[in-house]
């Protein structure tokens, strides 16, 4: 198996930094999945590049990059969340204090705010390996990927998936 | 944020999913700049105590290995110091094998792999940290006196001929003391929604644990 430990140093370092400033959105996204607050996503985004960093001389280029960036994202966020046992409890209050941070000036689509309002609070409320499924769902991942990704077979995510579809139908 | 009666689907989702990810797009160039550096050194950041707590674990365990090999030598005639001498032994070698086993765990961790069996991994880590803590932790409620007797033990000739009293009565202390941490840490067992696993913090991390093993098993078996 290729991998980039074979590289030289400053090779190593220079193909890391362009895979994660290509991918930078993975990071982003998963931290903003499973942190509520601007400090912890900050911290988690910090976590999830640092073991990126560490698996990297592992990594296999032959290899999505994008499943294998998943893979380290969402293991290190659902560690986080874990870690995070007291704010956990707080998780399921919705996300408006961020929303507001967060929030375009010039947006005017009320029902497309709404919309997020009630997406971020049904995220916030899933348990974490709930919560991946919904990113890579929502992402557009091919349900071959998602299986890859969290080590599942692909009809059992599309049940899961059905099932997810069923609980917003329930809860919202 | 409940009162709204907004239906929504899960594809409805995907719309309100674009425009999360065109305001995060915007802030990338801000966010970017959160990724540079420390990342060798944050690595290891919540990996570190762990493993330096299994160092200092399996040194204390080496030191009750060479006191109790000390102890039941010297006292092959003596059954009390014989037998503290062979439970300080064995306690040393539980010691050194849970940091092993632990540390084994924690460097192996590979954050590559698929999630799910990542976090059976981790699942199958947390186990292992409270039954270290059970097996290696509460037991030293009896273990400083088995430790004191094997400082006495390795110069037999300055012994007292009977056992003092005071040593009865740690023992006894001890083991009610033993007994009663296992006892509270099988009461954190019975998970979060038991009213008693409420009444304190000090169990936090077993009910953590919990938390994981119920969420993985739920995951696999929907």
């Amino acid at each position: 198996m290729q991998t980039t430990a074979t590289m030289t140093g400053d090779d190593r370092q220079q193909a890391f930094a362009a895979l994660l400033l290509r991918h930078a959105g993975i990071v982003f996204k998963v931290a903003n999945t499973y942190a509520r607050l601007a400090e912890d996503r900050a911290d988690l985004a910090q976590e999830i590049a640092a073991q990126l960093w560490r698996a990297w001389p592992k990594y296999d280029p032959a290899r999505s990059a994008s499943t294998w960036m998943y893979r380290v994202a969402l293991n290190v966020a659902i560690s986080h969340v874990r870690e995070q046992s007291v704010r956990q409890r707080h998780d399921a209050v919705p996300l408006d204090d961020d929303l507001h941070d967060m929030a375009d000036s010039s947006a005017t689509d009320h029902e497309n705010e709404n919309h997020l309002r009630l997406l971020q609070a049904f995220i916030a409320r899933q348990p974490p390996l709930d919560r991946a499924l919904l990113l890579l769902y929502l992402e557009e991942r091919p349900q071959r990927e998602i299986a890859e990704i969290l080590g599942i077979t692909e009809s059992n995510v599309s049940t899961k998936i059905g099932r997810l579809k069923q609980r917003i139908r329930d809860e919202l | 944020m409940t009162t709204m009666d907004t239906h929504m689907e899960l594809d409805d989702f995907k719309a309100a999913w674009q425009t999360l990810d065109a305001r995060l797009a915007r802030q990338d160039a801000l966010q970017l700049e959160l990724l540079r550096g420390q990342k060798q050194a944050q690595a290891r950041r919540h990996l570190r105590p762990l493993l330096f707590g299994m160092a200092l674990q399996a040194l204390l365990g080496l030191g009750l290995v060479l006191l109790g090999v000390g102890c039941w030598r010297n006292n092959l005639d003596v059954p009390g110091l014989l037998a503290a001498g062979i439970a300080l032994h064995a306690f040393g070698v539980l010691h050194i094998a849970f940091a092993g086993i632990v540390t084994g765990l924690a460097l192996s961790l590979d954050y590559a792999a698929p999630v799910l069996s990542i976090q059976k991994r981790l699942r199958l880590l947390l186990r292992i940290q409270v039954l270290n803590s059970n097996v290696c932790g509460a037991p030293w409620w009896v273990l400083w006196v088995l430790v004191v007797i094997g400082f006495a033990g390795l110069s037999p000739a300055n012994l007292p001929g009977a056992t003092p009293t005071w040593i009865w009565i740690s023992l006894a202390i001890g083991i009610a003391g033993t007994l009663a941490t296992w006892w509270w840490s099988a009461r954190g067992t019975r998970g979060p929604r038991d009213p008693l696993a409420r009444m304190d913090d000090g169990a936090d991390g077993i009910r953590r644990t919990l938390r994981v093993i119920d969420d993985l098993e739920r995951f696999e078996r929907e």
